[in-house]
């Protein structure tokens, strides 16, 4: 089926989200939309899937006018979202999160649901995208990238012709992003019409077929793969070149300084073997490794906010035990969480208010607003974070300007050691380069950073040494310089 | 085109409605007292007089000083639903001291509210059992307590400097609205100025959040539950000194009338947002409502449907369902 949407507009309020914006979707052909945090991305799918309405504008499909009324009404016609924001209910099992809307379909002759025929209705549908996964499991028991998996299978469970994903990719890792891509390269072959949304410009110029770029609601041209460079890409993206290259050029760690924190003897589980590690000031060291390898566990230790079974951690030559989250700030380490709306942010709280929370100034008993202003303000300025104020709440920035104002949340503790754990996700290029920026000259202030991301050109790109994870065992510490090829590392990791 | 052009205008019709709703959920409450205050005054001369307006402030005391520290606890996110025995075993402490301590039985009315709370914020915090099922134990065990020393007959409080205190007057205006209103004052300066305040926000904004940012998550959410206790223990002498004794049926659904005006008053119950002037107003309106439909004089079984009515409409009214999202 081929889709084809003309003159969409729609405001959100004062915002204009889209104005005038076509698209076309051809069967067959995978279709990327790019553009920056806010350009109109999401808005856009989300009215061709029924789940917003536009203010002007008609979708056709196959030549018929298609306006759902909801996001069921589209997916009985065969257009089907993957959403942006995970959905997955970590309460039901997979098959049943899967099949959410149409458990009906599973009914035996009393009414029940029959988990056997759901369970392999759901078994399906992850053998045809090779996902190994158990239906019957319970959704808390999967990670983000599983999350994202089961939600892709949710999708391709009405057989859509049509299938729109919104940064699918954003929570993957590695391996999962491969998984993904090929899955998308199968629904082509298969004859069916993609959009990806995707902030990552190598995994858009791998998969997509067309290219359509959107800039603060406004279509800006659609082309076909062969027909820009990435570069270019960019310029149209954000209205210039993008400058320099998006790491910046690595300073040296001044030699023979003694290290700021040291790991001595910890173990991720009782039965592991031991390691040590150390990090210096102006440092950035890396943490690599798959999920449950033992890096996110050290970094939670570090953050206080769990305990590894065995281990001495020294801060500037003192020991210290981080038993709460608040023992770790008050020695000197801030923790920037991988997942930003759950762990990072107040989303209801203003800008300000997330930004003096670790600090929460005082005079006496008092709350001191005027100190809280002026740290947001430096952040605002320093972290060049775009809002409209420093009162309006957090969840109305873009989820880029949104990153930077946890980032700026960190710094206005004036920490000694900077705890980050995949501090880009889903935030675009320009914004992600700024994120870059700013880690470079606090590395150059003498803070010392401790960065855990699943995005390896990014660890590569930024890290001085990287630490790589495997079963819970530290397998290496590799010094990157120059720099490690992505492929040694993966080797390494698995 | 014209097809398009309908669009639009359907389209913008509903965005002016969105923003009209914005105003009228942030003033409803204040609305809501007008509205009472000019149906009553009209069905009743004696409702708009001098007299009734103190006594509506006596009335309301007891109510809004319990309401105070539930408001805490509701922006924390928990519930308090033992409020109304905790008030009872402290005005019983008050009334079993009186008569050595005279007024100085605020200390040991104070401390039964404060070990009260404290004890429920505790098993709370540490022992990590939901709010609603340790206080919902806490008003059964603190009931059963105030039963088991009264064995069901009142205890009487005649201590005059007591009773002045408590329950007399100075210039006409009740000595329990002064108390109450300064009580609401301060709470609202905690609330609003204070770090201890912004802390409570936080947790009921994102409890993993405020966690993770350093908060000592356990530690304010154990504050917030003896703070509640206290102020029961304040409201408890309030009772005491009005009904001149502490009885064992003292406070009775007191909790249900405490959430209720929180609740119109505009916290919701889903924490992090929310403050004292909205439960002051609420407060205003669930005592105004009883004073007036008793001053008309309408049938108590109406009374009851109405007020149920009215706490409904109010919350379905000023609940922000785009901040909230998931209604529970
Ligand atoms: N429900 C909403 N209410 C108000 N404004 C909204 C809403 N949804 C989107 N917006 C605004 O519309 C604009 C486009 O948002 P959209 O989510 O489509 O961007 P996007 O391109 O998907 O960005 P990102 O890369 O960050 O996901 C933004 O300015 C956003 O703040
Ligand atoms: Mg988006």
């Amino acid at each position: 089926m081929r889709l084809e949407a003309r003159n969409i507009s729609k405001a959100f309020g004062s915002t204009q989200a889209l104005r005038n914006v076509p698209l076309t979707l051809e069967p067959g052909c995978v279709h990327a939309l790019v553009g920056e945090n806010g350009a109109g991305k999401s808005t856009l799918l989300k009215i061709c899937a029924g789940v917003e309405h536009v203010d002007a504008g008609t979708i056709l499909l196959d030549n018929d006018p298609f306006r759902p009324a909801s996001s069921t009404a589209a997916r009985e016609r065969g257009v089907a979202l993957v959403f942006q924001e995970l959905t997955v209910s970590p309460t039901l099992t997979v098959a049943e999160n899967i099949f959410i809307d149409r458990l009906s379909q599973f009914r035996g002759p009393l009414g029940l649901v029959s988990a056997r025929r759901l369970n392999g209705a759901a078994g399906a549908l992850l053998d045809r995208l090779e996902i190994d996964i158990d239906p019957g499991a319970m959704a808390h028991t999967l990670d983000f990238g599983q999350m994202k998996c089961v939600e892709i299978c949710r999708a391709l469970s009405v057989d859509p012709s049509i299938v729109l994903m919104d940064e699918s990719t954003a929570y993957l890792n590695y391996t999962e992003v491969r998984a993904v891509l090929d899955a998308v390269g199968r629904l082509r072959s298969e004859g069916i019409a993609v959009a990806f949304v995707s902030h990552h410009l190598e995994e858009v110029f791998e998969i997509a077929d067309t290219l359509t770029v959107l800039k603060d609601g406004n279509f800006v041209g659609t082309y076909a793969r062969g027909d820009v460079t990435p570069s270019q890409l960019h310029a149209l993206m954000v209205g210039r070149e993008l400058k320099d290259d998006l790491y910046p050029a690595r300073r040296p760690v001044p030699e023979g300084a003694t290290p700021v924190l040291t790991v001595e003897k910890a173990r991720s589980r009782v039965d592991a073997p031991a390691y040590d590690l150390e990090l210096h000031a102006g440092e950035i060291l890396g943490i690599a490794g798959l999920k449950g390898a033992g890096g996110e566990r050290l970094m939670e230790a570090l953050a206080g906010d769990r305990r590894l079974p065995a281990g001495h951690v020294t801060l500037d030559g003192r020991e210290i035990q981080p038993k709460l989250p608040s023992d770790a700030w008050e020695s000197g380490i801030a923790y920037l969480p991988g997942d930003r709306g759950g762990q990072g942010l107040i989303t209801a709280f203003s800008v300000v208010d997330n930004i003096a929370l670790p600090v929460r100034p005082h005079r006496g008993p008092f709350y001191d607003a005027t100190l809280a202003e002026e740290l947001a303000r430096n952040a605002i300025s320093s972290l060049n974070i775009k809002t409209e104020s420093p009162f309006v709440p957090v969840d109305s920035l873009s989820g880029g300007n949104m990153q930077k104002v946890l980032l700026g949340k960190c710094l206005a503790a004036a920490p000694r050691i900077l705890l980050v754990n995949s501090p880009t996700r889903g935030v675009d290029l320009g914004a992600r380069q700024e994120i870059y920026r700013a880690l470079d000259r606090l590395t150059a202030d003498g803070l010392g950073i401790i960065l855990l991301s699943e995005d390896l050109p990014e660890l590569i790109g930024l890290a001085h040494r990287i630490a790589v994870f495997r079963n819970g065992v530290l397998e290496t510490t590799i010094v990157n310089d120059p720099p490690v090829a992505e492929a040694e590392l993966v080797a390494r990791m698995i | 085109m014209a097809d398009q052009g309908s669009v639009r205008a359907a389209s913008a019709a509903p965005e002016r409605q969105v923003f009209s709703a914005e105003r009228l959920r942030t003033f409803f409450p204040l609305f809501l007292l007008a509205v009472l205050c000019v149906i009553f005054a009209s069905l009743s001369e004696r409702f708009f007089t001098v007299g009734n307006m103190m006594i509506i402030l006596q009335q309301s005391s007891v109510l809004l000083v319990a309401a105070l520290g539930v408001t805490f606890v509701i922006i924390a996110g928990s519930i308090d639903l033992s409020v109304g025995s905790v008030v009872a075993l402290a005005a019983l402490a008050g009334a079993l001291t009186v008569d050595p301590l005279g007024p100085w039985a605020l200390l040991p009315a104070l401390g039964a509210g404060v070990v009260a709370g404290s004890i429920s914020g505790a098993v709370f915090s540490w022992g990590k059992v939901p709010s609603f099922i340790v206080t919902l134990g806490a008003m059964v065990v603190y009931r059963g307590l105030v039963l088991l020393f009264t064995k069901g007959a009142p205890v009487s409080v005649f201590e005059i400097g007591f009773l002045n205190l408590f329950g007399g007057r100075s210039f006409g205006v009740p000595h329990a609205a002064i108390i109450s209103l300064t009580a609401a004052f301060i709470c609202h300066i905690v609330l609003t100025r204070s770090v201890f305040g912004k802390e409570v926000k936080a947790i009921g904004g994102g409890e993993r959040v405020a966690h993770l940012t350093g908060i000592r998550v356990k530690r304010v959410k154990f504050l917030i539950f003896a703070l509640s206790g206290l102020l029961c223990g304040l409201a408890g002498l309030l009772q005491a000194a009005r009904t001149m004794a502490a009885t064992a049926q003292l406070g009775e659904g007191l909790e249900l009338d405490v959430i209720a005006a929180v609740v119109v008053g505009g916290t919701p119950l889903t924490g992090g947002i929310g403050g004292i002037g909205g439960t002051l107003l609420g407060v205003l309106i669930i005592t105004i409502l009883s004073n007036g439909m008793n001053m008309v004089g309408v049938d108590p079984y109406i009374q009851y449907l109405t007020k149920g009515l009215v706490l409904v409409l109010a919350v379905f009214i000023t609940i922000d369902r785009k901040k909230i999202g998931v209604i529970k």
